[in-house]
């Protein structure tokens, strides 16, 4: 064979380059093979290279230049910033990811971050970061806790940052449930799956810090947890035909932890000593009345296997129950500092308003439910004239 | 493109951080690839799919089970994929018992049109396709196989010994037999093709 004839038939081979997969087939299955590497993966655990200087130097300009363009919106330099942040310190990023606030990368994790959260290709992908972060807080306090630290100013922020991206993640959460109901039934299953850890988390930063400012931060960051919980058990409801045994009793959970915090919260709103009387206090009490009427309402609607106007009621009283605790948790603290006789409140922990014996709950079911102050409106019956 | 180095440091990143955009890396150079190798090896697209999605899978599985063990990391990822999907189409037509075909004329209808080529280019690639087509499957397996991997997907006759299980001369000397035959097949008239 002359060389001709091969050089001709070596680039007729060469044409069958042309036969490929289809991108979407390729991207998909990508998708997929990268889904079980990542769950079957190990955490990261090599440790920073021996040039981290040089890196950390490189990282540090290359992350001015993110920053700058991103400040300036340019997003192709932003672009070539990441890439030249990567490129050059994969190995410091990949450290920053353990960081924890007060470490020197910790701003490098939380810029990359927030790029990811800018890159994300769709509200799904977006929801679905922002719970990763909201989890990578609630790690960071646990791990703050076990440093010698003053992490005092930094658990605040932490626990400020969970709550932060838990709304944010709740509220897309809604929207994407409004226009793609699987979509959003299975992003209401991940964050119903991760919310216990998520109290559990908050709660064990609430007795460990025994600071007011922290502890009201981790009450709100627990409200946010409660109520996003609600709207993940909302859409659940919604797309299940019948519920299962275990959506019911978290559904009846909540309605037994929110009258239980009403009980607490009146107790407090009894022992206020002078201010038992003043404007906030009888306003908190009228409002504890409304509130236990409601859920009292959603009780018999969960019973009666109404899921979905349970859930309404529990949503529409959330926040009434919150502004009752949040109105004897103030009452406490005044009562506390002018040095009035505060009945059971402890003057050294702030309160909680998650904490009550969830078995005195039924009671408080069967007493009889006053009639509604005419000054408070009551959002049971706007629900209950739903579609009549 | 990826350089060897840059694919050293991938398989680095792989196994010792844990990495799994690394191994995204290596599945997109090498995806289209396998695909592209299995698919002048099966009856159809579906099943070159198939086969493709498996090697990367096999991958994956033989990562994580030896990751710990220095001697069974893969030091050269093509290699290893490029035997690995050899092994699963053996396996593949031992559970199928039948005779595989290079391509047939289901398959040159799968052949995706690259949207940015004229229609005299779209046509001159259907035409050498099915002139490879007839002269490819008029070859042995072992030569037909060696070509593929030499012209179509371009690896050194290391390589390629590698993966077949032969020393590097007897690849040159076989490669060098191949092309002949496939010259002899080309130069035969052209069967009709029945479907037109």
């Amino acid at each position: 064979m002359s060389i001709r004839e091969r050089h001709n038939l070596k680039k007729q081979l060469r044409g069958l380059q042309a036969i490929a997969p289809s991108p979407r087939w390729l991207a998909a299955r990508r998708e997929v093979l990268l889904q079980q590497v990542r769950s079957q993966m190990k955490p990261m655990v090599k440790p920073v290279v021996p040039a981290w200087r040089e890196q950390l130097l490189a990282l540090q300009s290359a992350y001015s230049a993110l920053v700058s363009a991103i400040a300036a919106r340019s997003i192709a330099v932003a672009t070539l910033a990441v890439v030249a942040l990567f490129a050059t310190s994969g190995y410091v990023v990949a450290a920053a990811d353990k960081s924890i606030p007060g470490d020197a990368l910790y701003p490098v994790k939380l810029s990359v971050e927030n790029y990811r959260l800018r890159l994300a290709r769709s509200p799904q992908d977006s929801v679905g970061l922002q719970i990763e972060f909201a989890n990578r807080r609630l790690h960071e306090l646990a791990a703050l806790q076990g440093t010698d630290r003053d992490t005092l100013p930094q658990a605040e922020l932490l626990v400020t940052d969970f709550e932060t991206r838990m709304k944010s993640a709740a509220a897309t959460s809604t929207e994407i449930a409004a226009t793609s109901p699987e979509e959003g039934l299975e992003i209401a299953r991940l964050f119903d799956g991760r919310v216990a850890e998520y109290q559990h988390s908050l709660e064990a930063t609430g007795q460990a810090t025994k600071t007011a400012g922290v502890s009201k931060r981790v009450n709100k960051a627990l409200t946010a947890v409660n109520k996003a919980s609600t709207e993940a058990l909302k859409v659940i409801v919604t797309q299940d035909s019948k519920p299962t045994p275990e959506v019911t009793a978290k559904l009846d959970g909540k309605i037994k932890e929110a009258e239980a915090a009403l009980k607490v919260a009146d107790e407090r709103l009894s022992t206020g000593g002078v201010k038992a009387k003043s404007d906030t206090n009888k306003k908190a009490k009228e409002q504890s009345v409304v509130a236990k009427t409601n859920l009292a309402e959603a009780k018999k609607k969960l019973t009666e296997g109404d899921f979905q106007a349970a859930i309404a009621i529990l949503q529409s009283v959330e926040d009434l129950v919150t502004e009752v605790v949040n109105s004897a948790d103030d009452e406490a603290e005044e009562a506390e500092k002018t040095d009035e006789p505060t009945g059971e409140v402890k003057g050294d922990e702030a309160p909680d308003s998650t904490e009550a014996p969830a078995s005195e709950s039924s009671s408080t079911s069967n007493d009889p439910a006053p009639a509604a102050s005419s000054s408070i409106v009551s959002p049971l019956s706007k629900i209950l004239n739903l579609g009549r | 493109m990826q350089t060897f180095w840059q694919e050293k440091l991938l398989l680095q990143r792989l196994y010792n951080d844990r990495d799994a955009e690394a191994f995204g890396q290596l599945y997109d150079r090498y995806a289209p690839k396998i695909y592209r190798y299995v698919y002048f090896k099966v009856a159809t697209a579906t099943e070159a799919e198939d086969l493709t999605a498996e090697v990367f899978l096999k991958t994956w599985e033989y990562v994580l089970r030896h990751g710990q063990e220095k001697d069974k990391r893969i030091q050269n990822f093509r290699a290893f994929v490029y035997q690995l999907a050899r092994n699963l189409i053996v396996d593949h037509y031992r559970r199928k018992a039948e005779r595989y075909l290079l391509v047939d004329e289901t398959t040159l209808n799968n052949v995706p049109e690259a949207p940015e080529r004229n229609p005299y280019a779209v046509a001159a690639v259907g035409s050498d396709i099915e002139i490879m087509n007839q002269a490819l499957r008029g070859l042995k397996d072992d030569y037909r196989e060696l070509i593929i991997l030499r012209y179509i997907e371009e690896l050194s006759t290391s390589e390629i010994a590698t993966i077949v299980g032969k020393n590097s001369g007897a690849v040159r000397v076989s490669l060098h037999r191949a092309m002949s035959a496939l010259r002899e097949e080309m130069s035969k008239p052209q069967k009709p093709n029945v479907n037109s």
